[in-house]
């Protein structure tokens, strides 16, 4: 593709170079879920390239989603740590900007753009999991706002976050009567435990809420219209590159090193193919979000094929050590990228809905 | 506008409809109409003596005289023969060329005193019977070239790929082409191939939306169990893998349309591999029995299908073409690699 986004590339291929050099991070895979760095989010707050696509008046740039698109790939693909502002830049900011109130977009979008305000999210919980309209955490009115009871799980980097964005039911059934409200942390009524994943570390957690207070200002656009907007939410924060590229660190270094005529360069190839085909379908996603139509299906597609894609590079990777061990020895740096590569891959195609959802998605849009 | 909707505008869609038009006239009266129309030069200079137009448009010609089984070179002439020779700077012909990459062991090139004589076997020669002549991709000492044979000049042993179309087994001896030049320097054979494996692409893209909807509809009005096939999950999943791999064949070739480089052709190819075999697969187990049926039309598809996957290139052969194409760099780097 021709990339009109070339001196902003280049620009953040830049700070990645001097962040390298200066050991500013190590690359991990899945670095948006697991790179927790809130030293390195303020770098590239500051470097100007956090919330490209924000308003100036809130301290963005009033570029395009496109531009975030690069950003965010070449992030991604370097494996630099960007869990800790991601949520709050992917969702939070253009969720604001949908349906916050002018206090709201004045308080928050600054501070993420600046890299400095963490987000987490509360949508599941032990019973809604998949069937997200299961929620039983519930918010009743009191004088002021709601108080917030209920129990949500696997919310990313909630332990670090200055907010969480909580899906509780205020009235009604099902769809209906489902609110969005922020709930500011730390919080004496809000239990934070982690949930270890399986390699010991700590990124989700169970958020449990009693009794917490909510003023008004702080509900997220309308009361009882929370399916719908978390629905628009979650469409966004499928439709970006973490959903194909959350291997690619790994890739790059396996694949550096390797002799042309080598028995994985068909597989180099195949991967060459698959990641310049899914950024056609994400650059197109990202025009029609721009012009205020989300692809919904469209997303859902190129998130089930490119988390089913990421799953399979690991083996791609695993043969192209194998390739390596007869010419030279593998870098360690490489194996430990395949350790968080192999420790991530199950929730590949499970977080933000999981492919058999997305697949539901899909073929509920195609027998319109 | 976005390469994904390289065939959503106006004046493409209209170019779609005039041809579908002409394809549905009397039989007899098709290829007349065509050649009146000016399509099989579709995308060639009108300085060559071609009708003009650029290469989508030349695609979307492809993709409507694929889906009207046309047995005849007229995409082979516009999207592969007649951009080679305007490349090369051989008058395009006004009657029909098709193109040939599989040669047998070799195609022989002789220099005479003031011509070439050539002497060879070629397999796989698309519509070769319907074609005036054949444009046949050569190596003479190490230069590549292409060498304009006349068909009757040849011997034809028809048959057809698995999808029926015709294709031929062509023989010749000692004959003087009609013409014959040199690739332009830096160019090479693969990436005239290249071309082929693009046109192929296209069609396999256009087939599958096709399969795509029909089997939409085929799990919607189909009923079993008392339900519509297409209330039960596991088929409703099926649907939606199908129109995933669609996607993703259309964005390769959209990629390939923008800029059609053969490292790009390259990956139209490979994503086409790696996705139509199991669509097409999945749109047989969603039809059960009835795909296998010659009287409806998914075989057919499916069977064609497969066989432009084997034409232009192998999926395996063009991914390892994109693999080593990176390997050979001085310091390859695999991001960079991907959005130069």
């Amino acid at each position: 593709m021709p990339d009109a986004q070339g001196a902003l590339r280049n620009r953040v291929r830049e700070f990645l170079g001097r962040e390298l050099a200066a050991g500013g991070f190590a690359p991990r895979c899945d670095s948006w879920l697991i790179g927790f760095d809130p030293a390195f989010s303020a770098r590239l707050g500051a470097a100007g390239l956090i919330g490209l696509m924000l308003p100036t008046e809130y301290g963005g740039q009033g570029l395009t989603i496109r531009d975030r698109l690069v950003v965010s790939e070449e992030l991604l693909a370097a494996g630099a740590p960007v869990a800790a502002h991601w949520f709050a830049e992917r969702q939070f900011a253009p969720a604001l900007l949908r349906l916050g109130t002018a206090e709201q977009r004045a308080e928050w979008i600054p501070r993420i753009t600046r890299g400095e305000l963490f987000m987490a999210v509360g949508l599941s919980e032990s019973d809604a999991g998949s069937d997200l309209a299961a929620v039983r955490t519930k918010a009743t009115p009191v004088q002021g706002g709601w108080s917030v009871s209920g129990t949500k799980l696997w919310s990313s980097g909630a332990h670090h976050a200055h907010v969480i964005v909580v899906l509780a039911r205020t009235s009604g059934e099902r769809h209906e009567g489902l609110t969005q409200l922020i709930v500011r942390l730390p919080d004496p009524s809000v239990v934070i435990r982690p949930i270890l994943a399986m390699n010991g570390e700590h990124h989700f957690n169970e958020v449990v809420f009693t009794d917490t207070f909510v003023p008004h200002a702080d509900v997220l656009g309308e009361p009882g219209r929370g399916w719908k907007q978390a629905m628009e939410e979650l469409a966004t924060e499928r439709a970006g590159p973490e959903r194909y590229l959350s291997t690619f660190p790994l890739l790059h270094q396996v694949a550096q090193g390797l002799l042309p005529g080598c028995e994985s360069q068909a597989h180099i190839g195949e991967l060459i193919a698959a990641i310049s085909t899914f950024r056609v379908i994400n650059m197109r996603v990202v025009e029609h979000i721009e012009a205020n139509r989300t692809d919904a299906i469209d997303i859902a597609m190129l998130k089930d094929m490119g988390t089913v894609f990421e799953q399979r590079t690991i083996d791609v990777a695993l043969d192209m050590i194998n390739d390596h061990h007869r010419s030279q020895p593998v870098p360690k740096s490489a194996l430990s990228l395949l350790r968080d590569a192999q420790y991530q891959a199950p929730g590949f195609t499970v977080r933000g809905g999981t492919n058999e959802v997305l697949r539901g998605i899909v073929s509920k849009g195609l027998l319109l | 506008m976005n390469p994904l909707d390289w065939d959503q505008s106006p004046e493409r869609r209209a170019l779609a409809d005039v041809i579908a038009d002409i394809l549905n006239a009397d039989a007899g009266k098709v290829l007349h109409g065509l050649c009146e129309a000016g399509v099989p030069w579709i995308g060639i200079s009108e300085d060559a003596g071609g009708s003009g137009g650029d290469l989508g448009d030349a695609a979307i010609a492809a993709r409507t005289l694929a889906a009207h089984h046309l047995q005849s070179p007229v995409a082979e002439n516009s999207f592969v023969a007649g951009w080679i020779l305007e490349l090369v700077g051989i008058p395009v012909p006004r009657s029909l060329v098709t193109v040939a990459f599989e040669s047998g062991p070799a195609v022989r090139v002789e220099r005479t005193l003031d011509d070439w004589r050539l002497s060879g076997e070629l397999h796989l020669v698309p519509f070769a019977a319907q074609s005036s002549a054949i444009a046949v991709l050569v190596d003479f000492d190490g230069l590549p070239g292409i060498a304009l044979i006349a068909t009757s000049d040849t011997h034809l042993d028809e048959t057809c790929n698995l999808g029926g179309d015709a294709r031929c087994t062509v023989t010749f001896h000692d004959v003087a082409p009609q013409g014959f030049g040199f690739l332009p320097a830096g160019m090479s054979i693969p990436d005239c191939r290249a071309r082929l494996a693009l046109l192929r692409c296209i069609q396999i893209a256009g087939a599958l939306r096709s399969i795509r909807d029909m089997t939409v509809r085929y799990a919607r009005e189909r009923v079993q169990f008392g339900k519509p096939l297409s209330a039960i999950q596991s088929i409703a999943q099926s649907l939606a893998r199908i129109a995933e791999q669609t996607l993703l064949i259309e964005a390769a070739v959209a990629l390939a349309l923008e800029e059609p480089s053969t490292w790009n052709c390259a990956i139209a190819k490979t994503t086409a591999g790696q996705g139509a075999k199991d669509a097409t697969m999945l749109a047989h187990q969603v039809h059960g029995a009835m795909g296998i049926s010659s009287e409806y039309p998914l075989g057919a598809m499916t069977t064609r299908i497969w066989s432009w996957l084997e034409e232009g290139g192998r999926s395996k052969d063009w991914a390892a073409y994109l693999g080593n194409r990176f390997l050979s760099q001085s310091s390859p780097t695999l991001w960079t690699t991907i959005t130069h």
